[in-house]
């Protein structure tokens, strides 16, 4: 069972799931640093949440340029995305700011 | 864009290469193609930098500690096999990175880093800037009644406070011991706001008339003499025969005025605040208020001290300054000095860098086989250079920690030279950043000078494999790369053998000057008549002979005198000539004087020789013609053609209201002196006598075979007896002044060699690695060489004439440098100019020489090659 997901490659899953497929793409959508978003890419593929391809090379060349890698979301990934998100909406939203109980010097 | 992306790839770990180069480089393509026009330089370094940091991670995941011990292990075993270069290697960064740390660590002390007090930009100097007052050197300008009005009115500060330099008798086993002290008034220790380490700090109430006689000792002399006890709190101790109880003692970080060993309180009498306003002994320090600047301050300062002195009516043109502490402190020449000393060690850094950088190149060379071999039996490419960063880093680590030691070692030996002369040299601490950033620096040649040629050499394999003896062009090519390495180094070396050559030629020089003058034995003290009490010019002339009668009544004082501007200390009291020979000097050829007054022993107290005529007499009085003695600079200028003495000479100045204009008849000639120190021209001087024109501010010189701590109180017990109101200020020998004169220069010599020792000794050890390896590279070519006949001498001359090669080309551009560099340093030069042709030579031969040293011993292993052998091992 791997270990449980940060915030930052929760986004980087969720964004993958979303159908953003491209390392540019997602650092764009998800506005993290590219320094944060590869290694999540790199690791959540590792623990099989993500697969990654290679785009077919005739549209790349019809485009005139080398074929780009793209990520796609697993099964698995799918169930730990949509476990995490649960758990996260379980939670609830504070409305204030509640007061620390005073505590005497010690 | 790609080729970057290739060179960062070699990081991400074999396997994943491949597919790493081709993710990126399709998402530059692409976002190249979609947003060319929009893809900002931002941007684009964003995604570079992302790069990176993937690649870094990628690496990241693949190492274990194991791998890394095992990688460490491996590099420790291989260091040891060569113990010559290991050595040699640590050696060089360990200089590179300690000498620079130190140098830099200095500057920072005297130039960069504030001063050792909270709040230290709030910190001033206050000074009169008054010309009038003639004995006011910079720093001891303000009178207490100044002093008092200008703390009175001003706003801009916190507090202002007033110190006396002074010394004090202090009694201990071995007799008394003369103590550098100050005295100072009660706000003192708030403007520096530093707390006291033990005890209290001297408050207001300890500086009022009558109060219990105090004192604050400096952590310096608490433990010298009192053995850091913190009992001596409370107790009373002698201080110039005053029972003085000790109420604190100062941090070790608290040394203001430098050199300071003790304070006591400075209270004003009555008379001192409204008769002494032309007495100008006084320092005076303030600390601005939070939010005022210091320009605004001086505003209001000229504002109070022309107010100041239009109430006293005493003064036209009174000025102000108010300073940073620091540029009070420091002065000024020696940021020249400092800054060249910057640049030398900068370079002997670069030669510390090259040297390593050509060291480990060579060595990597030497090694191709052991790569190839390697290779072949499986070991990956990234393997190899793994454990060739594991030595790199291994060198750097031990490097640094020597570096670090030699600079811990350094800034002490830099803090105890000459730390009275150099204001603040003595607060080097080892600068952390300046050592972090050399080490940094140092580390990152070794390992990139370690990495790329192992690229390389781990590149060709089976070229590697085939033969241990053929060497490929591109081996030839690194070669040279190596001797450009060690060409540079001798280059930078001969140039700053040159600084130093040039620097004890001028030394030298400086020291070869006859100062005209004997400091030694000759104990001085200033001293200050009150304006009021001494209004009465006769009791100013009347007051010095009883002074000096009581001085001379020591069976161990030689000579005593008073004098108006001590020698070498920037007294500076100038006039254009008015009249010669009762004929007025036209408004452009008033040649200019200095102007000195001393009682008739001044000339034999100082051992300053009599050349014509004679000095003044005790028969020489106010009721007397007034006479003058020029020393030979004035009277060769001023009457060039003829004999000066019989002639009249007359300047523009009264010494007092009322009385008669400085000059007189010349009755004599004395000897010139270097008043202001050895490197400067000696000023034209004329001398008038302390009984014809008494001036009201002295310094009393006496010549004495006693020891400071003995004659300091027998002359202010003599001056105490003569009048007890006369406050007494500035205690210093001769000696002192002279030593001072020279310190710099002294400074500069023993740091700039010490620098072009290193270089020179690093070039060396340069030309010795890269000859050997030639050497070694060669061994078969030579061994053919020697079978076709070529004789022992010719083999020697080929090695030995190699090396001269790189030593003349390095010799050549060195001296190109120093050509190049010489306005820095000719403003440190005294006698002996920047291109010095014997300087240039002395310092080629020995650049040869040493060169030629070094390759000896490969020459020697050449010339002893046995072809029998070489080839058969073929």
């Amino acid at each position: 069972m791997p270990k449980s997901l940060s915030v930052a490659a929760l986004t980087v899953l969720h964004t993958v799931a979303s159908g953003t497929g491209h390392g540019f793409d997602i650092i764009d959508e998800t506005g993290l640093p590219g320094g944060t978003v590869y290694p999540a890419l790199s690791r959540l593929e590792r623990d099989g949440f993500l697969s990654s391809a290679w785009e077919s090379v005739e549209i790349a060349r019809a485009d005139g340029r080398p074929p780009r890698r793209y990520y796609k979301v697993t099964r698995t990934g799918v169930t730990a995305l949509n476990e995490a998100l649960e758990k996260l909406h379980a939670l609830k939203p504070i409305r204030r700011a509640t007061q620390a109980p005073a505590r005497g010097r010690d | 864009m790609s080729r970057w992306l290739i060179a960062v790839s070699w990081l991400v770990p074999a396997g994943e290469r491949e597919a790493w180069r081709c993710e990126w480089e399709a998402e530059f393509a692409f976002h190249a193609r979609t947003h060319g026009a929009v893809l900002t330089r931002q941007r684009a370094a964003r995604h570079i930098w992302a790069a990176w940091q993937h690649a870094c991670w990628l690496r990241w995941q693949t190492m274990t500690v194991d791998a890394i011990v095992l990688d460490m292990k491996h590099a420790a075993r291989v260091l040891s096999r060569r113990p010559a270069f290991t050595l040699a290697a640590v050696l060089t960064l360990a200089l590179g990175i300690g000498g620079t740390s130190v140098i830099v660590s200095a500057m920072r002390a005297v130039f960069w880093r504030p001063l050792p007090y909270p709040s230290a930009h709030e910190l001033v100097m206050v000074s009169s800037t008054d010309k009038a007052a003639p004995a006011a050197a910079n720093a001891n300008s303000v009178s207490p009644p100044d002093f008092s009005d200008w703390r009175a009115s001003a706003t801009s500060f916190v507090e202002m406070a007033a110190i006396r330099d002074d010394g004090y008798a202090l009694p201990g086993g071995a007799g008394a011991e003369q103590i550098t002290g100050n005295a100072v008034t009660g706000g003192f220790f708030t403007v520096f706001n530093v707390p006291p380490a033990v005890g209290r700090y001297l408050t207001p109430a300890d500086a009022e008339l009558g109060a219990r006689p105090v004192v604050v000792l400096s952590h310096g002399l608490w433990q010298r003499r009192f053995g850091a006890d913190r009992a001596i709190v409370g107790q009373t101790i002698q201080l110039e025969g005053v029972a003085r109880e000790v109420v604190g003692i100062m941090p070790a970080s608290f040394n203001f005025p430098i050199g300071a060993e003790l304070w006591t309180p400075l209270p004003f009498t009555t008379e001192d605040l409204t008769t002494q306003r032309g007495a100008h002994y006084l320092t005076v320090v303030a600390r601005l208020r939070a939010g005022v600047s210091r320009e605004s301050a001086v505003s209001e300062m000229t504002a109070v001290a022309a107010s100041v002195a239009a109430n006293a009516k005493s003064r036209g043109d009174a000025g102000v300054s108010v300073a940073p502490l620091r540029d009070g402190v420091v002065g000024d020449g020696i940021a020249s000095g400092m800054q060249l000393m910057l640049g030398a060690v900068a370079l002997v850094f670069l030669v510390a860098c090259v040297n390593v950088s050509s060291l480990v190149l060579g060595q990597a060379l030497g090694r191709r086989r052991d790569f190839a071999l390697r290779t072949a039996i499986g070991a990956s490419r990234g393997r190899l250079v793994r454990g060739l960063l594991a030595e790199s880093i291994l060198l750097a680590l031990a490097g640094g920690l020597f570096g670090v030691a030699i600079a811990a070692f350094g800034v002490r030996v830099i803090a105890a030279l000459d730390a009275a002369e150099i204001a603040l040299l003595d607060e080097t601490r080892l600068d952390p950043v300046a050592l972090g950033v050399t080490a940094l620096v140092t580390m990152l040649a070794a390992v990139l000078f370690g990495l790329v040629p192992a690229l390389h050499a781990s590149k060709g394999v089976a070229s590697g494999l085939a033969s241990s003896t053929a060497r490929s062009t591109g081996d030839r090519r690194r070669t040279r790369l190596r001797s450009v390495l060690v060409a540079v180094e001798i280059a930078f070396a001969a140039a700053l053998l040159i600084g130093a050559g040039l620097l004890a030629r001028s030394f030298w020089s400086l020291s070869k000057v006859n100062l005209g003058f004997e400091p030694r034995g000759v104990q001085t003290l200033s001293i200050s008549l009150p304006t009021i009490a001494y209004a009465d010019v006769d009791r100013r002339a009347a007051f010095t002979d009883d002074l000096l009668a009581r001085l001379r009544a020591r069976s161990d004082v030689t000579h005593a005198a008073v004098v108006l501007g001590v020698p070498l200390t920037n007294f500076s009291y100038y006039f254009g000539i008015l009249e010669k020979d009762g004929q007025r000097v036209g408004a452009d050829d008033r040649t200019a004087v200095e102007l000195r007054i001393v009682s008739p022993e001044f000339f034999a107290t100082l051992g300053i020789p009599i050349l014509r005529g004679r000095v003044f007499a005790d028969s020489d009085r106010r009721s007397t013609t007034a006479v003058a003695v020029l020393n030979s600079a004035a009277a060769r200028v001023l009457w060039p053609d003829s004999n000066a003495i019989g002639h009249r000479v007359l300047l523009p100045t009264r010494l007092w209201r009322g009385g008669p204009r400085a000059g007189g008849e010349v009755v004599g000639v004395v000897g010139d002196i270097h008043d202001t120190g050895p490197a400067r021209r000696v000023r034209p001087t004329v001398y008038l006598a302390q009984a014809q024109f008494p001036s009201d501010s002295l310094t009393v010189l006496v010549k004495s075979s006693a020891a400071p701590a003995e004659i300091v109180p027998w002359m202010r017990a003599a001056v105490g007896a003569a009048d007890p109101g006369v406050p007494m200020f500035r205690v210093r020998t001769m000696d002192e002044f002279a030593a001072r004169a020279v310190a710099q220069p002294r400074l500069y010599l023993v740091l700039l060699g010490l620098f072009a020792a290193t270089a020179i000794t690093l070039a060396a050890v340069g030309i010795y690695g890269v000859m050997a390896q030639n050497v070694g590279a060669r061994t078969r070519e030579i061994g053919i060489r020697v079978a076709l006949g070529a004789t022992r001498r010719e083999v020697l001359s080929m090695v030995i004439g190699n090396a001269g090669r790189m030593a003349v080309i390095g010799l050549l551009t060195g001296v190109g440098i120093a050509v190049l560099v010489r306005p820095a340093i000719a403003t440190l030069l005294f006698g002996v100019e920047p291109i010095d042709l014997p300087t240039y030579a002395v310092v080629a031969v020995v650049t040869l020489i040493v060169a030629l040293a070094a390759a000896w011993l490969p020459a020697r292993r050449a010339a002893s090659i046995n072809p029998v052998v070489v080839l058969k091992a073929d």
